[in-house]
């Protein structure tokens, strides 16, 4: 998985304690008794898909990672009575605050139920309208796993033939043709079809895009069910040219063509390049 | 009621106008003020009497209690009407993080941002200008602590988007914990039940089982 694709510039607004609960949730685990191992391998296997997506990483993300193997290692070695403060303090504090995170998120569940029952109800100076928000409604962590799940499906081909490229714009074709016949997909769908590796995450690094340009929207109607990809109306605007090199409007040509488009201009064609790449088109 | 008062049906119209005209909730004080009453007991029982009014005549609007004040406000029944009216926009909602930062703020205020980011254990930045820009949130102040950092709370506005009465109307946040399955113990190490933590002193050994014994990958 060498070739740098695309770059996604992803604020993240989620932490490290948020992914640890998450992870805790997802497996129905109790936070004073998580199982450790078992936990740091999946955080970290998290971490693997966030940097094969090129998403940047908070430090924060990496402190957590050696914070839980720091309490692994500590559960591994023989313990001494009265040495053992330090393990029972890492624990106990990071307990302690997912377990705080865990009540504010229950409490952020409550305001929303609680808006959603007040918000039928209107008062002078409020229809305080404003344009469907909607981008991502939904923890990043939740598109992440479906992601994983579909790529440990199994059966998807991970050779990788030289000029053999996975454009981008491609997969978001694909995802607003999908969108034109029905009102939605399941996030799962959009990777029907995939047989590479590198074509699933193409897919998911466009409709990421396509969350960033707001033309889709992502909704989930409760923890842990399925995404659902939503067309987002808007005055029809041109797509900006978000991938660099790409003339806004030029056709990009099909998958199999690449290789006659300058590779200077395509950055992302070029397997080795670990520079990054530029973000803005050169104007 | 009062019908045979005409003072009375007098001071409980200018307290429907008052009501009608504001667009922020009035508490019970300010209207007395506006009326020039003293008796604050009094204005509530006008207010208290509007509402029945409202309520037994069926009438389209309703005398709302809401984020420490009283407003006249739409009923729930004619939601649909007024979104077709504004058609394609809709209410205001708040992401998850943005969620989820209100309402540590809600229970903690007065807090700051430092303090918001050590319970979340993630920037908030825009989650902050989010709330304060929808006007969920203000600065309510400066902790006099190295930079003065600013201090959050939320705002009339918060109350009446979560159609709270008043802060006091959040229930408390402790009720949020789940029960827990197993009681605390902070001698047993992470992931290891009582059962196998016994196991392993039994066996002299410190070694976990085998289901503990997975290879973590190299962070990075």
């Amino acid at each position: 998985m060498s070739a740098k694709v695309y770059e996604v510039h992803l604020e993240m607004f989620e932490g490290p304690l948020d992914l640890l609960l998450f992870l805790i949730k997802k497996d129905d685990l109790d936070i004073q008794n998580i199982p450790i191992s078992r936990i740091t391998k999946e955080y970290l296997s998290y971490l693997d898909l966030m940097k094969e997506l090129n998403l940047e990483i908070a430090g924060d993300f990496l402190v957590m990672a050696a914070t839980l193997m720091q309490i692994k290692s500590h559960s591994l070695l023989p313990t001494q009575a009265g040495v053992e403060d330090d393990r029972v303090d890492l624990e106990s504090e990071l307990k302690a605050k997912l377990a705080e995170l865990e009540r504010f998120q229950a409490a952020g569940n409550f305001l929303s139920a609680a808006a959603a029952a007040a918000g039928d109800v209107f008062y002078r100076g409020m229809p305080r309208f404003e344009d469907r928000d909607k981008a991502l409604d939904i923890r990043i962590f939740d598109l992440l796993t479906t992601l994983r799940d579909v790529l440990d499906r199994g059966g998807l081909s991970t050779s990788i033939l030289a000029g053999e490229p996975f454009p981008i714009e491609s997969r978001v074709d694909k995802i607003l043709k999908m969108l034109e016949a029905r009102p939605y997909v399941l996030l799962k769908e959009i990777f029907d079809g995939e047989t590479h590796r590198q074509g699933v995450i193409t897919c998911f690094l466009a409709l990421l895009e396509l969350i960033k340009l707001q033309r889709v929207f992502a909704r989930q109607e409760a923890a842990f069910m399925d995404i659902l990809i939503y067309k987002k109306e808007v005055p029809a605007e041109p797509l900006p040219s978000v991938w660099p090199g790409v003339e806004p409007g030029a056709d990009e040509p099909p998958a199999a063509a690449a290789p006659q488009a300058p590779e200077a201009a395509l950055p992302r064609d070029n397997p080795q390049s670990d520079a990054p790449t530029p973000k803005e088109p050169t104007e | 009621m009062s019908d045979e008062n005409g003072d009375g049906a007098h001071l409980k119209q200018v307290v429907e106008t008052l009501l009608f005209i504001t667009d922020t909730p009035l508490g019970v004080a300010k209207i007395a003020q506006a009326l020039g009453e003293k008796d604050q007991e009094k204005v509530a029982s006008l207010i208290a009497e509007l509402q029945k009014d409202y309520d037994q005549r069926g009438a389209a609007l309703q005398v709302m209690e809401i984020a420490e004040g009283f407003q006249l406000a739409t009923r729930a029944d004619f939601a649909p009407y007024i979104r077709n009216l504004y058609k394609d926009r809709m209410t205001m909602r708040l992401s998850k993080p943005a969620l989820e930062t209100i309402s540590i703020i809600a229970y903690k205020q007065p807090l700051t941002r430092a303090e918001v980011e050590e319970i979340r254990g993630v920037e908030v930045i825009a989650a902050l200008e989010t709330l304060l820009e929808k006007g969920l949130i203000r600065v309510v102040g400066r902790r006099e602590t190295v930079g003065r950092p600013l201090l959050y709370g939320t705002t009339s506005e918060f109350l009446r988007h979560f159609g709270l009465r008043s802060i006091k109307d959040l229930p408390p946040i402790d009720s949020f914990t789940p029960p827990p399955e197993v009681p605390e113990n902070m001698e047993l190490p992470l992931g290891e039940s009582p059962v196998a933590v016994a196991a392993s002193q039994s066996s002299e050994g410190p070694e976990p089982d085998a289901g503990e014994t997975d290879e973590a990958k190299d962070p990075v």
